[in-house]
């Protein structure tokens, strides 16, 4: 009786037979192969395999003779809808490992017309294996969107355990480590929400075009103030910005420009001055949130307009899905789908959120006031650089963070993390990475980082 | 067991116990201890939105898929059953601080206090008239005033009855208070007793603040009962 089933998924020529012939040379067991196309690679003979084709309509539990094989190996067709496999009995009682494999080749150009096609193998799957490429771990990353299975990161998972272990050790103060680490979810949720259904509405019916040809419309110096205007009228998360961006670089739309854009939407959304206004309950705050995003905005894309104008920053790659988060199944009725499609995007932002509230929780509880005041600039300047770009979450819910924070720290310490939060957040800087080349990357933060050394320094003289 | 799909049911889980998280609170209005109230209205419609997005997810359930994607969603639900089953009712206070905080203050509020020698503050004006005391020290010197306050600290010679402040979430409440002597050695309750003072306003020169600092010698003290809701929004 055989205990267990191997399905080997991919489409034409992914390399699905040649997989399976290596797997079979090592094994010497009673094994049945089902194979639900006819690829160019013959199957290798051994007296221990028996073959079998089998066509959609033929599919079902007959062809399975458990008694008489150790193993079951089914070929699977890609493009075939995985229930017809999953809904048979027999898989009640026989395990399914499955094993998808990806032409590295061609997975950039079915990925951006067949999306729905491509994701479903790969939804289901234990195993990625990309075939024939050599930029793997590019694609492994954005497959992990799909299912986080295939790479192996579970550092989350321990962060996650250190919270909970330390709320039960510090049992004195419990209660009250718990109120305002919920205290500061609770506030940051409903703009989270509200950030999250205004991107995913976005991403559903703008077009990056329109807003490509207005940049491109305009000559070189009206292009600036233009380019903030519209990232101001874009309510989108930071991390969505972070795509589009991109790919106006990618249409050669100038650098600057790109920057201006990306730079300024990380405060002028209105999203982000609403809750900056409802965390600080002062419209003080938020104008000194607006000027000092807008001076490093026009520095840095000034700084950018030094370079030659071939310079290339760009590098050439996958396409981005923008903030695709997960897969969201399939339905004919749109508005379930934006639905499922923001509370993915919410609950993939609640993970940062968590973190973000729990290290400001612990910062509150060990970082004393008085303390504060005798620690080095250089020191300060550290904590704001690895505050701003680890815990600061996202643009429309940094402000939260900000304002507790600033019960221990001074207030430019706040002021100027929440607006170099979103600009060089990791999440950010890595999805940059995947469009930008190192050379940009360096310049884009040394020089904003550099920018906030200055306005620190001014900061602690005002 | 089937091959469903299972990650749709732990989201759905996922977004039915915030919800009900966030219902709770509000229903029972403990939600006040946690957030200012002007959060309340958005809360409500998020909790609604979150129901919508959990219905929007259950045709989804009931798909075929293999495989689980054990992912920290489960963690974040057992954080939010741990918030659920630990919640706190009464509001954190240990830290006494002066933040800036902005205020409206109405002109004709403060010139009754100007002009009376015996004043009463009325809880909601409390924060007001302390920020003015502090600021106007010298109108208010040798008048009789009489306010309520939970007392936080007692030491040998004087104690400290505060009110929280809150002014986005618990993680910023501060407790405001002025410094009470009591030279004709009046019992006190315990700490954390809600106490009604009378007593003269005088200043003094203290050293670690550097400045003169208002003071209330201490006339006459009452105990009573706890306020329903004790923190104060600007």
């Amino acid at each position: 009786m055989s205990s267990n089933c191997l399905v080997v998924s991919g489409f034409l020529e992914a390399g699905k037979t040649t997989y399976i012939n290596q797997y079979l040379s090592q094994k010497n067991h009673r094994i049945l192969i089902l194979s639900c196309e006819y690829g160019e690679v013959e199957y290798i003979k051994k007296n221990n395999v028996i073959v079998r084709n089998t066509k959609l309509n033929e599919f079902n539990e007959t062809l399975f003779d458990t008694d008489m094989f150790d193993e079951i190996i089914i070929e699977f067709n890609g493009t075939w809808d995985p229930k017809c496999l999953l809904e048979l009995n027999i898989f009640k009682t026989i395990k399914i490992k499955w094993i998808h494999l990806i032409d590295g080749n061609t997975y950039d150009f079915y990925m951006r017309n067949m999306f729905d096609l491509m994701s479903v193998p790969i939804v289901n799957s234990d195993e990625v294996i990309i075939t024939k490429s050599n930029n793997k771990k590019a694609i492994l990353d954005q497959i992990k969107v799909l299912n986080p299975k295939v790479v192996k990161n579970n550092y989350l998972w321990g962060l996650v355990i250190l919270i909970i272990t330390l709320m039960i050790l510090n049992r004195d103060s419990l209660s009250k480590w718990i109120t305002i680490f919920s205290s500061i979810i609770i506030q940051a949720i409903p703009f989270l929400l509200l950030g999250v259904f205004v991107s995913t509405w976005i991403q559903f019916s703008v077009s990056e075009n329109t807003i490509e040809k207005i940049l491109r419309k305009y000559p070189r110096f009206l292009g600036y103030p233009i380019a903030i205007l519209v990232s101001g009228f874009l309510p989108v998360c930071d991390c969505a910005m972070v795509p589009i961006a991109t790919r106006f670089a990618q249409k050669k739309v100038p650098i600057s420009q790109v920057i201006t854009f990306l730079l300024a939407s990380t405060s002028l959304n209105p999203l982000v001055l609403m809750s900056t206004y409802f965390a600080f309950a002062s419209i003080e705050t938020v104008i000194h949130r607006v000027v000092i995003t807008l001076i490093i905005t026009l520095l840095v894309s000034c700084y950018f307009i030094l370079f030659d104008k071939n310079e290339v920053f760009i590098k050439e790659g996958l396409s981005l899905f923008t903030c695709s988060s997960g897969y969201i199944g399939v339905s004919d009725k749109k508005i379930e789908l934006l639905l499922r499609h923001a509370g993915l995007e919410f609950m993939r932002l609640m993970k940062y959120v968590f973190i973000g509230a729990f290290l400001s929780t612990i910062i509150q509880a060990t970082i004393n006031q008085s303390l504060i005041a005798s620690y080095h600039p250089l020191i300060l300047f550290v904590l704001l650089v690895l505050f701003s770009s680890f815990i600061s979450v996202c643009a429309t819910s940094n402000a939260f963070l900000a304002r507790s924070l600033n019960v221990n720290l001074p207030y430019w310490f706040t002021l100027l993390f929440m607006c170099l939060g979103p600009m060089i957040d990791i999440k950010n800087l890595l999805l940059l990475k995947n469009g930008f080349n190192k050379k940009f990357l360096i310049h884009f933060i040394g020089s904003i980082i550099t920018l906030a050394a200055v306005m620190m320094i001014v900061g602690i003289y005002l | 067991m089937k091959k469903r799909n299972w990650d749709a049911l732990i989201y759905i889980l996922f977004f039915v116990i915030i919800s009900f998280m966030l219902i709770r609170l509000l229903i029972s209005n403990d939600i006040q201890n946690y957030v200012h109230p002007r959060f309340n209205l958005y809360l409500w419609i998020t909790a609604i939105v979150l129901i919508l997005i959990a219905i929007a997810f259950i045709r989804m359930a009931f798909e075929y898929k293999h495989g689980f994607q054990f992912e920290i969603q489960i963690v974040m639900i057992f954080v939010f059953l741990f918030v659920l089953l630990f919640p706190t009712s009464d509001p954190i206070t240990t830290r006494v601080e002066t933040q800036k905080i902005a205020t409206k203050t109405e002109v004709g509020l403060l010139e009754s206090y100007y002009s009376k020698s015996e004043i009463t503050i009325r809880n909601e004006d409390y924060l007001k008239w302390f920020y003015d005391l502090n600021t106007n020290l010298d109108k208010y010197l040798d008048k009789k005033v009489t306010y309520n306050a939970k007392i936080l600290e007692i030491h040998l010679d004087y104690f400290l009855p505060i009110r929280n402040i809150m002014v986005c979430c618990a993680a910023d409440l501060a407790a405001l208070g002025i410094r009470i002597e009591n030279p004709n050695d009046i019992t006190l309750p315990e700490v954390n007793r809600w106490v009604k003072i009378e007593g003269v306003i005088k200043k003094k020169y203290m050293e670690q603040f550097k400045t003169e600092v208002p003071y209330i010698e201490l006339i006459r003290l009452e105990e009573i009962p706890q306020f329903k809701n004790e923190i104060l929004y600007p």
